[in-house]
């Protein structure tokens, strides 16, 4: 329903004093006063009573309330009628003024009123200014030119969906957004991984178990080949009780217990072997004989010689071995060493003796020495005769009472004997009393140190003399020494020989127990034989030839056995094998079901959850589709919106009122798809191509055109909430092809597209003129305007002027 | 007078856009005026219209005719507002001024080429209707673009919640894209076993 407007009662309002009551009932009221007789505060009156503010005064003046009433009167009164649908009687709107406060309701509210404010109703002072308010804001986004064409795109949604869908563009934001899409693809990937790792080790368990059976097959066909085993490709616990039972073991003890037979009559022929030649045995015989006959021979020409000498000698040595109870070279030697020591012994007491002789000489000629010494000391200290220490002491005590020449003992007078004087005299005899003193006490000590020499030398003489050997005991020592030295030469004369019998007695012993021992080895090779052929018999093996040497025969035997213990080995270490395969393949076979069943389970799992990720992915495309169309819508709507709704329209009106301009102000269309969309202005030339801003490229007049137009066609591009336009004297700066051309505009809005238009003009002569071009045009057209004055007294008049259609008779229509 | 080219371009012109030619001369007042054409408005707008080529007539002569006319009109009281249009080479400032001050002066010179009918509409723009796009509740509908857009979904519950989520802005679009993915995730690996 669209509200009509009767009329409105103002009181003392602004600069109108009194009451002035201004009809509005009409598609055109044109209201004229002259300046300051208070248009502007009738339309600003009307602004009130609407919307509940002025919303210019407000943008100057956050405190404007305080002068809305008139500054005459006591309070303010506006009444505005009619807003009903027009049906309806209504009640009239009523808004008390006083100071500050405004009381009463708002004719209208929410978006209506907002409406009114910025779509119907152009304040003068707001013309001048309309580009820079819309345009301003800190950010563009925020200017409310921005806000409007947002408002006007609906893009407010479109952005939801735009912005709401972002994530669904990249999957890293998707997975940001839903994490359980990670977690399921993660999970996803964990199962495919363990698959694959399933599927390598079935493959590789599949592999190791065919070998596994081939192996293990190969293995029975050697070990058992006279019961071959059907075996599919499982095998069966047959095989392995086949494989567990060892009947090689028997054969391999008893194998051992002959090897060790074996080994031990080896052992017995190694010293056999040695002995066992014939020829030997005769050599070893003659080699007897030969030397037992050498040593015969020995004994008789040297051996007793030696025997002798030796008993001989026993006579001094007692302990002596004989020849006999030793060999001849032991008991050579032995005597050699025990004359040889002795003799050393009587030779070394002689030559002693002779030292001692010499040292007694020596002696007795440093006794006579120190006697003499003795004597001549004697002599020396004869010669200073009494106490000359004393006697010099107590001069030198005298010394200081001699002062005179006269002598304190006797009292004479020592000029009497001498000329030199007597102090002179006291003081030299006590240094010559002193000299002889020293020399007493230094005689003295040579004394006595000659005394102590002396007393030593006696007493040496002493002990060397009890040293010396006496004569006979001397030639005892030279007959001995004399007697062993011959025994000496005749044992040295004897030594090579009695080296060669003791050679000779080795030789023969050799011979004969050589000769013993071949005789013992014969009786043994017999035994050996015997045995060694029982155990070719045991082994089944070829018996002992005559020609065969026993050790060839243990060899054979050895060799045999060997052999057989490898085969026997070798079996069992097959065996061995082909149990650990089959029991590995047992292993295999188990894991391998396992695997296969795990495997299949976790293919079900995938399955799953490629399913559900499947759906995820179909939704994800919708949405990107649904976010891919409201950016295409977006664009679309856009440029629609800006081209057609909004520089079609501005361009329209915009080119009625400046049909000279070749610059036309335009909307800048964003440039990419998703650029944030702001309102900015531009221009364009007529003949295409892009100019500044309009207010670098506009004339003032056109530029203020710009601002009107832009007015107009934002209020036309929107659904009319109220098809008003109330406008405070846009033409003032407008010359008058301008004004001509907007004077059609108006007509048009008015009288084609139903806009009421509610105009204030202050030039008598535009006001004419507008009449004129609005004026009633068909049957129930009406134009009302109003003349605002002031009385005398300066109360504020309004002169309302109905003006209805007449049939125009200059021109038929 | 037979209209010549430029004339006939301008006549058509208005004619299309819902003014109806008249005979001239025309007489007000008794007094005749000889045009090269003349128009007046439909019912619902009081305008005449004088076409007047600037190439056949001298300056005062244009400027006595209209005039003449405006006073005749007056002397009538008539309340039709006039309007001069001129064709061919417009005439000198001081004579356009005078006939600015008794009606609207519309110069559309001689339009040719490839612009001309834009250029003759733009001259003659005061005259011609005022096209206004629909203007419906909102110019644009949001959501019928990206519905016709999106043809045929298979996800059309989806597409339904993710539009009413856009009238509570983009978080809330989030929010139900989010439960949208979400939800197909719930089969998680555990149920298998059980």
């Amino acid at each position: 329903m669209i509200p009509q407007l009767n009329a409105i009662s103002i009181t003392d309002f602004r600069s109108l004093r009194g009451n002035v009551i201004v009809p509005l009932d009409a598609p055109v009221v044109l209201i004229h006063g002259p300046n300051g007789a208070g248009k502007t505060s009738v339309l600003s009156a009307l602004e009130l009573v609407l919307t509940g503010q002025v919303l210019e005064m407000r943008r100057t003046d956050p405190g404007y309330q305080a002068h809305l009433k008139n500054r005459d009167a006591a309070y303010g009164k506006i009444v505005l009628t009619g807003l009903g649908n027009g049906a309806a009687e209504v009640q009239p709107h009523e808004l008390m003024l006083t100071d500050g406060v405004i009381s009463g309701t708002p004719a209208l509210i929410g978006n209506v009123s907002r409406f009114f404010s910025e779509r119907c109703y152009l304040a003068q002072a707001t013309l001048g200014r309309l580009l820079e308010i819309y345009q301003d804001a800190k950010a563009r986004e925020d200017s409310p030119l921005t806000r409007f064409v947002k408002d006007l795109l609906g893009l407010d949604h479109l952005d939801a969906l735009i912005d709401g869908l972002h994530p669904v563009g990249d999957v890293r934001n998707m997975r940001r957004l839903v994490p359980e899409y990670t977690e399921v693809e993660t999970a996803r990937a964990v199962v495919e991984r363990r698959i694959a790792e399933s599927r390598s080790r079935l493959s590789r368990l599949s592999d190791e178990a065919s070998g596994l059976r081939t192996s293990i097959r190969a293995k029975l066909a050697m070990l058992a080949p006279d019961a071959p085993l059907e075996l599919g490709v499982e095998l069966s616990d047959s095989a392995e009780n086949l494989l567990s039972q060892d009947t090689d073991e028997p054969q391999l003890v008893a194998l051992t217990g002959r090897r060790r037979d074996l080994a031990s009559l080896r052992q017995r022929s190694v010293s056999l072997l040695v002995k066992e030649s014939a020829v030997d045995q005769a050599s070893a015989e003659a080699e007897e004989t030969a030397s037992g006959e050498a040593l015969k021979t020995w004994w008789v020409d040297v051996g007793k010689v030696l025997e002798a000498l030796i008993d001989e000698l026993r006579v001094s040595f007692p302990d002596l071995p004989s020849v006999a109870s030793t060999d001849p070279q032991t008991a050579q030697y032995t005597a050699l060493s025990r004359v040889g020591s002795d003799l050393d012994r009587c030779t070394r007491a002689i030559t002693q003796d002779d030292a001692v002789a010499i040292q007694i000489d020596a002696l007795d000629q440093a006794i006579a020495q120190g006697r003499a010494r003795i004597a001549l000391v004697d002599e020396q200290l004869g010669q200073i005769t009494g106490d000359t220490e004393a006697l010099s002491r107590a001069l030198a005590a005298l010394l200081p009472h001699v002062h005179s020449e006269y002598c304190p003992v006797c009292g004479r007078d020592y000029r009497e004997v001498s000329s030199e004087p007597l102090v002179q005299r006291v003081s030299s005899h006590v240094a010559r009393l002193t000299e002889q003193a020293d020399r007493v006490q230094s005689l003295g000590r040579t004394r006595v140190q000659t005394t102590d020499d002396l007393a030593k030398s006696e007493r040496d003489r002493d002990a060397a003399a009890s040293k010396r050997l006496t004569q006979d005991a001397r030639g005892a020592l030279k007959a001995r020494v004399s007697e062993l030295s011959e025994g000496r030469r005749r044992l040295n004369e004897l030594a090579p020989l009695a080296a060669t019998g003791a050679s000779i007695i080795r030789r023969e012993v050799q011979a004969r127990r050589r000769l013993a021992e071949l005789r013992g080895s014969d009786r043994m090779s017999l035994e050996l034989r015997a045995a060694v052929g029982e155990l070719c018999l045991g082994l089944e093996q070829a018996p002992l030839a005559t020609a065969e040497s026993i050790g060839d025969a243990i060899q054979r035997l050895e060799d045999y056995v060997a052999s057989r213990e490898r085969a026997l080995g070798d079996r069992q270490r097959l065996r061995r094998e082909a149990l650990t395969q089959h029991r590995l393949l047992r292993e295999h076979e188990a894991e391998i079901r396992q695997l296969t069943k795990m495997i299949a389970r976790d293919t079900d799992v995938q399955s799953l959850q490629d399913a559900s990720l499947q759906v995820v992915e179909g939704r994800r495309e919708a949405a990107k589709a649904i976010a891919r169309a409201a950016a295409e819508a977006r664009t679309a709507i856009v440029g629609r919106v800006f081209n057609s709704a909004l520089n079609k329209i501005w361009r329209d009106l915009f080119v009625r009122l400046a049909p000279t301009e070749p610059f036309v102000p335009a909307f800048r269309l964003p440039q990419a798809a998703d650029e944030p969309v702001t309102a900015q202005l531009e221009t364009v030339h007529r003949d295409g191509g892009r100019g500044g801003a309009p207010g670098a490229m506009l004339s003032a007049g056109n530029l203020n055109t710009a601002a009107l137009t832009l007015f107009i066609a934002l209020h036309l591009a929107v659904k009319p909430q109220l098809p008003w336009l109330v406008l405070d004297d846009p033409v003032q700066s407008m010359d008058e092809v301008h004004i001509a051309q907007f004077a059609a505009l108006l007509r048009m809005l008015s009288k084609e597209h139903g806009r009421k238009i509610i105009m204030a003009v202050h030039e008598r002569p535009l006001f004419d003129y507008l009449a004129l071009e609005l004026t009633p045009a068909f049957a129930g057209d009406r134009l009302i305007t109003v003349e605002i004055t002031r009385s005398q007294a300066g109360t504020s008049l309004a002169e309302p002027t109905y003006r209805n259609w007449e049939p125009d008779s200059a021109v038929a229509a | 007078m037979i209209p010549s080219q430029p004339v006939s371009r301008v006549v058509n012109l208005l004619t299309t856009a819902g003014y109806r030619q008249r005979e001239t001369p025309l007489i007000v007042a008794s007094v005749p005026f000889e045009f090269a054409a003349l128009l007046v408005g439909s019912e619902r707008a009081l305008d005449l219209i004088v076409v007047i080529d600037t190439l056949t007539e001298p300056e005062v002569r244009i400027r006595q005719k209209v005039e003449g006319l405006s006073r005749a009109l007056d002397l009538v009281a008539s309340r039709r507002s006039l309007t001069i249009v001129l064709v061919g080479p417009p005439p000198r400032a001081v004579i356009v001024e005078a006939l600015s001050r008794v009606s609207r002066v519309l110069s559309v010179g001689t339009p040719t080429g490839a612009g001309a009918d834009l250029s003759l509409s733009d001259a003659l723009a005061v005259l011609l209707p005022l096209e206004l796009a629909d203007a419906s509740e909102s110019v644009a509908d949001p959501f019928g673009e990206v519905r016709r857009r999106l043809k045929h979904t298979q996800h059309e519950k989806d597409v339904g919640m993710i539009f009413s989520a856009a009238l509570d802005g983009p978080e809330t679009v989030k929010q139900t894209l989010r439960t949208l993915l979400r939800e197909p995730l719930d089969v998680t690996p555990e149920a298998i076993d059980e």
